[in-house]
């Protein structure tokens, strides 16, 4: 019966597909899994199956990797000799110890001062080793949970060195139900060993669930690993000279939190301070050399933002966890956490449908996106950190621009939910941009006829996350410039900054719980495409009347929240964010200076479409705003509310301040000298909001109009929509010209209608509360309209409406934001909103058919399981399976290892190990 | 079974048990746990509690009838004094042993059939009454024109199906004859009694044309289906409404309803036997069809087709692959002209067969109320955490052929919520 089932099934599985770079190849003989095999084991309901990777440093290169990354020092507790005593004390006081023989005779290097750091609890265990054979361990973690671990320590390999001593190279780890496996990976070169598997741990009472190498702590010897478990403890295992290891344990009580630890990454850039996450929706900071105290934390606030909080433990010492995080929307279980390659960026993805991206350092929160519907799974940044892709329960891959703050695309092809997700930095293409670009060039990308060598031997420490462009990939676009191609400008000297780069395709993988592999090109003509414009009407209005139900019906706070997702203003007023803005807002350098030029160029037009274009990409700045932008910005503010005003008619201050606003126009269009101007447009359109009250909240709508125009770069598409110019000036909002009125004619804007005139409320709110910086954000509160951002511009600050007063205050009361708090964020961005019924239709959750929709290059159904991790190798990619298998596939010309496999050093498996 | 009770109120927690809210398992009389599964689900339908008690408070001295059987069930549970425990639904199901024989014995029934014929007939009810009460005129709206009868116009291999689906409450058949017709296209369960089909490219406001005024079934389960069809001779597109309580999908290995659901509506051509007649050509020409969600219910009830007859062993197999359902849902086979195409659904219950077989095996039923999982399986009542909801998605390996998998699934419309 199975089989007949099945029989369709059963036999279509992929051993190799070809995409235009070449044909991929399962190397069936670099394949991981638990040593000992046995038949059908149901996995199902076990944690996923994930890998962690880890690059060590090169023994040759040991001194001075060690002389870069001091962090393994310490992180790894090199042996010194500090008091055993310690050790002792530590187990005499949890009394549980090990199930095995306790052995006091631990030699005194294991106690190192890292062992003193933990609490009292039953941490860590002791160390047995048999120096004969791999050694064993048996250690009792907390909550009745115990781990039994193999290290393969005293196998001697041919040369008869221990083969724990393996320098260098790749580690490979992954869980399975209860087992921890930790292998030397070895790359499509050799085929696996796997009965040698480096480390593995049993664990009883509980399961990994997630883990993560400690890559700024690597020494050749290994890397310190984290591991998270479905019982809420962590555990970090830091390996040390010789078979021993050291082992820590976080949250052992589970006084911290005691669900499953659904996430764990290092900080970047740090050897000691890692994130968890948890399923109850928390997310912890924690430094690895602080303790857990015994006691449960008790925690206070040290920053609110706009649907999240930030906790601090109230303690006189420092302890873990640092930080805490809590967020306000239900069922938030972070599913996924990843850091933007350059750092200071973090996007969470979570059970609730939501991305949301945090600048980490300020804690800010830059923008969100929601799920079409249910939650997000997993996400991942492009290698030039300028977009991110998440997927989820929707089936879909979803494409976020960070400096639109919007969903640019979604891509349609997995038939069950997508569970991983990520950037291939090996086949991204970039280019040069010059700025001249009349590129609309879907051909750029047809061939790839490259040989991967020479694409892939650079080196590409230049751009701190992401390896493996090459500087010569560029000259290779360049001889394929085409007709309308002109912008891939081969300059090979200035390729190897990042910021004159310009990804111009990104090779996206994604792997699905459909057993299936989606390979998906994300061209630049599809990133820079505008929202669509055409809706149905009939679905619009009809929305806009269940919007108008669904806030009437709702409580306080619902009616309070605009729609759309904040669009961040400030995005570059922390200034903190520095990387980014060197990839990123240097990258569209030259984007807006060309903007700038085509501003001109059509200044006598209203320019603010091109210059929306170049705000677009370039964060609003600051200065500028201030400054220069000033008048235009109370100008644009002005007009933008009054039309508001009329539309809606919004209360006395707006009809009064209507007169102004005229005149306020007036200057603008006068003032109108290119960027700036725009800029204060722009944000008036769009882009909302910004402001924040430090609580930042603040936010506005807006958004969506404008984005459709932000993106575009290259001037043919501009030129396009200069044709629509009548319709796209009234977007824009602002309308210096039409003044009121004009955008209610957007029926995006239309739609969004009823939130706006909410957000007003909040707006103004937030306006009044950071007076001090409204002149910044003028532009910014503008973007709502609102009438106090009209009078904080003017410096008229007739103050706020009482109306929106109360709303705000009861805003700020249901939410419990601090107010007081609110000088120390910096305007971040935003977030109007997090109800889905009111986020559909947003750049947050643009509606289904105004997105462009991606179909996968391909989508090959590789494994009967589902698949559970995708991890892109220079010369490879993994996958894995819940069904504990790790495969690896090799790129096209260099599946070579075939012939290799057979090779005496690997098929014979020295006995020795392991059960 | 007194313990069981504390310890889920203790579970669930004094200050955090909803108000007005009671948590009764049902007693099973001996196999009816088809049933009591599917009561279930539906009183934590809101909205469908909500008229059924409302029909109980207007209705004091009614006939006894199956939908005042059940009123008086829900009613009984709902003025419950202790938040937990048991009842036993004897009432409810003597009257449907009376009501339809093949109920009316200890065998394991198909729980879809169950709510197919439970829906179908408390609409008929609803109606004869109203045309009791007031002037029958509107008998129209319980003479069946069924799908056959309109068919002519789409004589084609979906109608059929559609039609012999919409006769299924009648016939002993379980509606899972349809598994031989498994293509990828999943078949239309027509279950609207009253005439589940108008002329073709009818608009929208003359679907019910022969319904006077949807009952409160109609306003919370059903909605409409359009099928285009496109003949590919002429070109002309021809739409056709047909309305539905509940979707039954085709199951596929290792995929989501969403999917199942984007399936439904894939293109089908017609051609050979079941060719289009076009009214345009006058004549049986090739067409292409497809199926799409026109109005999309207050409560979409998706029936996952895990019963599949296989001809080799001649008799229905249970189908355990693995569909994951999310909490919350869209849907992407709406049409062009669609009304409200972007409602988002909540997950709200689940009726679940446990077992290897449509005959046996057993009926449990998860449901979200206030935030909470419960686990209704007959008179036991437990909490559940949301995350194992996962372990009722299905295999993906066919090695074992019990399983506990998701078979009805109950999504309600946020809008309607509040």
């Amino acid at each position: 019966m199975a089989n007949q089932l099945d029989a369709n099934v059963k036999d279509d599985l992929k051993t190799q597909f070809v995409t235009r770079e070449g044909t991929y190849r399962l190397l069936t003989l670099s394949e991981y899994s638990r040593p000992n095999r046995v038949g059908y084991s149901n996995n199902q309901s076990s944690p996923q199956v994930r890998v962690s990777f880890v690059t060590l440093p090169n023994p040759s290169s040991k001194n001075n990797s060690e002389a870069n990354v001091a962090a393994p020092q310490t992180a790894a507790g090199t042996p010194t000799t500090s008091t055993s005593s310690d050790k002792r004390t530590q187990l005499n006081s949890n009394g549980a110890t090990s199930t095995t023989t306790t052995t006091p005779a631990t030699p005194t290097t294991t106690a190192t001062t890292t062992t003193g750091t933990l609490n009292g609890g039953g941490a860590g265990g002791d160390s047995n080793y048999n120096g004969g054979s791999s050694s064993t361990v048996d250690a009792r973690l907390g909550g009745g949970i115990s781990m039994h671990s193999m290290t393969n320590g005293g196998v001697l390999d041919q040369n008869g060195l221990p083969t724990n001593q393996i320098y260098g190279g790749d580690r490979i780890c992954f869980n399975f139900g209860r087992d921890l496996y930790v292998y030397a990976f070895r790359g499509v070169k050799k085929g696996t060993e796997m009965s040698k598997p480096i480390d593995k741990k049993f664990y009883k009472g509980t399961n990994p669930s997630c883990h993560d190498f400690n890559a700024n702590a690597a020494t050749p010897s290994g890397a310190p690993l984290l591991v998270g478990f479905t019982t809420g403890q962590i555990q970090l295992v830091s390996p040390q000279q010789g078979p021993r290891e050291l082992r820590k344990l976080f949250n052992e009580e589970r006084l911290i939190d005691k669900t499953k630890v659904t996430c764990l990454k290092w900080l970047p850039n740090s050897p000691h301070l890692f994130l968890a996450s948890h399923a109850s929706g928390h997310l912890y900071l924690y430094n690895e050399e602080l303790p857990c105290a015994a006691t449960a934390p008790s925690y206070q606030p040290f920053k609110v933002g706009d649907g999240y909080t930030i906790l601090t433990c109230k303690s006189k010492s420092t302890r873990n966890p640092l930080y805490k995080w809590v967020f306000s929307t239900d069922n938030c279980c972070i599913n996924e956490l990843c850091f933007s390659p350059c750092g200071s960026n973090l996007a969470l993805v979570s059970q609730d449908g939501f991305l949301r991206v945090f600048h980490y350092d300020t804690m800010e929160l830059l923008g969100i996106a929601r799920s079409y519907f249910g939650g997000f799974l997993c996400v991942c940044w492009s290698p030039d950190g300028k977009y991110i892709v998440v997927g989820g329960e929707d089936d879909l891959v979803t494409v976020w621009s960070l400096h639109e703050r919007r969903v640019v695309a979604r891509g349609q092809g997995h038939r069950s939910w997508v569970s991983v997700v990520a950037f291939d930095p090996y086949t991204t293409s970039y280019t040069n941009w010059d700025g001249g670009d009349f590129s609309d060039d879907e051909n750029q990308l047809n061939e790839y006829t490259a040989s991967r060598e020479d694409r892939f031997s650079g080196d590409s420490t230049a751009n701190g996350g992401f390896e493996g462009f090459d500087k010569n990939s560029t000259p290779l676009h360049t001889n394929r410039t085409r007709t309308h191609s002109a912008s891939f400008r081969s300059d090979a000297s200035s390729a190897a900054l990042a910021p004159d780069k310009l990804a111009i395709s990104y090779r996206l993988g994604s792997v699905s719980q459909d057993t299936q592999i989606c390979l998906w090109d994300i061209t630049e003509d599809v990133l820079r495409h505008p929202l669509t414009m055409r809706q149905r009407v009939n679905s619009t209005q009809l929305n806009d009347s269940s919007f108008l139900n669904g806030g009437i019906d709702a409580d306080g706070i619902k009616v309070m929240r605009p729609v759309a997702m904040g669009q961040p203003s400030n995005f570059a007023d922390s200034s903190s964010c520095s990387p980014i803005r060197e990839t990123a807002g240097g990258g569209v350098a030259g984007a807006t200076e060309h903007s700038n030029s085509s501003s001109s160029k059509f200044s006598t037009a209203n320019c603010t479409i091109s210059s929306q274009s170049s705000n677009a990409n370039t964060p609003p700045d600051e200065s500028c705003d201030t400054e220069t932008a000033t008048p235009a910005a109370a100008a644009a503010a002005n007009t933008t509310s009054s039309s508001k005003a009329n539309s809606r008619s919004h209360g006395n201050s707006n009809s009064i301040k209507f007169p102004n606003c005229i005149s306020a126009t007036k200057s603008d269009s006068i003032d109108s000298s290119g960027p700036r101007v725009s800029n204060s447009n722009y944000s008036t359109s769009g882009y909302n909001s910004k402001n924040s009250n430090s609580s930042t909240k603040s936010n506005s709508n807006a958004g969506s109009s404008s984005s459709s125009f932000s993106a575009f770069n290259s001037l043919t598409q501009r030129l396009t929509n200069f044709s629509f110019l009548s319709n796209s000036d009234k977007r824009s909002s602002s309308i210096g010209y039409e003044g009121s009125g004009s955008t209610a004619t957007n029926h995006r804007q239309h739609r969004k209608a009823m939130s706006m005139l909410k957000s007003y409320n909040q707006h103004n709110h937030s306006n009044h509360s950071n007076n001090n910086r409204s002149s910044n954000n003028n532009s910014s509160s503008t973007s709502i309209a609102h009438s106090t951002a009209v009078e904080s511009g003017s410096g008229a600050a007739i103050g706020s409406s009482a109306t929106a007063h109360s709303f705000g205050s009861l805003k700020l009361s249901k939410s419990s934001h601090n107010s007081s708090l609110a000088t120390a964020g910096q305007s971040s961005a935003s977030v109007s909103s997090y109800d889905p019924m009111k986020l559909i239709g947003t750049p947050a959750c643009p509606r289904f058919e105004e997105c462009p929709l991606l179909e996968p290059l391909i989508c090959k159904k590789i494994a009967h399981e589902r698949l559970t991790a995708l991890i892109f190798r220079e010369d490879c990619f993994l996958t894995a399976c819940q069904d504990g298998f790790i495969y690896t596939w090799a790129r096209p010309g260099h599946s070579t290892h075939v012939a290799q496999h057979m090779s005496p050093s690997q098929t014979t498996p020295t006995g020795g190990t392991v059960i | 079974m007194g313990a069981n009770v504390s310890q889920l109120e203790r579970e669930i927690g004094s200050e955090l048990f909803p108000p007005n809210e009671h948590y009764f398992g049902l007693v099973n009389f001996g196999n009816t746990c088809y049933s009591n599964s599917v009561l279930q689900a539906l009183y934590f339908c809101k909205p469908f509690r909500e008229k059924v008690l409302e029909y109980k408070a207007k209705n004091k001295r009614p006939k006894e009838t199956l939908l005042s059987c059940l009123a008086d069930l829900f009613y009984s549970i709902a003025t419950q004094k202790k938040k937990v425990g048991s009842i036993a639904p004897k009432k409810f199901i003597t009257r449907l042993r009376k009501e339809k024989e093949e109920f009316d014995n200890y065998m394991q029934q198909d729980a879809h059939e169950f709510l197919n014929f439970l829906i179908n007939h408390i609409n008929e009810i609803i109606l004869a009454e109203r045309n009791s009460g007031k002037t029958p005129a509107a008998g129209s709206s319980t003479a069946p024109v069924l799908g056959s009868g309109a068919a002519p116009g789409n004589g084609n291999a979906a109608n059929a199906k559609s039609s012999s689906n919409s006769n299924s409450s009648n016939s002993t058949s379980t509606s899972t004859s349809n598994g031989n017709c498994s293509n990828s296209t999943g078949s239309l369960s027509v279950l609207d009694g009253n005439g589940s089909v108008t002329a073709t490219t009818t608009p929208i406001g003359q679907t019910n044309g022969a319904n006077t005024e949807p009952t409160w079934v109609h306003e919370i389960f059903q909605g409409i289906l359009t099928s285009e069809t496109r003949c590919l001779n002429c070109e002309t597109v021809s739409s056709k409404d047909e309305n539905f309580f509940d979707l039954q999908v085709d199951v596929d290995q290792n995929t989501s309803i969403t999917h199942c659901l984007r399936c439904f509506s894939n293109t089908e051509t017609l051609c050979s036997d079941n060719k289009f007649k076009c009214d345009n050509c006058c004549s049986y020409q090739e067409a292409q069809k497809r199926m799409r969600v026109k109005k999309l219910p207050m409560i979409l009830a998706l029936h996952l087709k895990r019963f599949k007859y296989m001809e080799q062993f001649n008799r229905h197999i249970k189908v355990s692959h693995r569909v994951v359902f999310p909490l919350e849902l869209r849907l992407f086979n709406t049409s062009d002209d669609a009304v409200n195409p972007d409602r988002l659904y909540d997950l709200t219950a689940v009726v679940i067969h446990c077992g290897s077989g449509p005959n046996r095996g057993h009926y449990i039923s998860i449901v979200k109320s206030h935030g909470l999982w419960l686990l209704f399986d007959d008179d036991m009542v437990d909490k559940i955490e949301a995350s194992t909801i996962e372990d009722f998605y299905g295999l993906t390996s066919d090695i074992h052929k019990s399983s506990e998998t998701g078979y009805i699934l109950f999504y309600q419309s946020r809008d309607c919520a509040a």
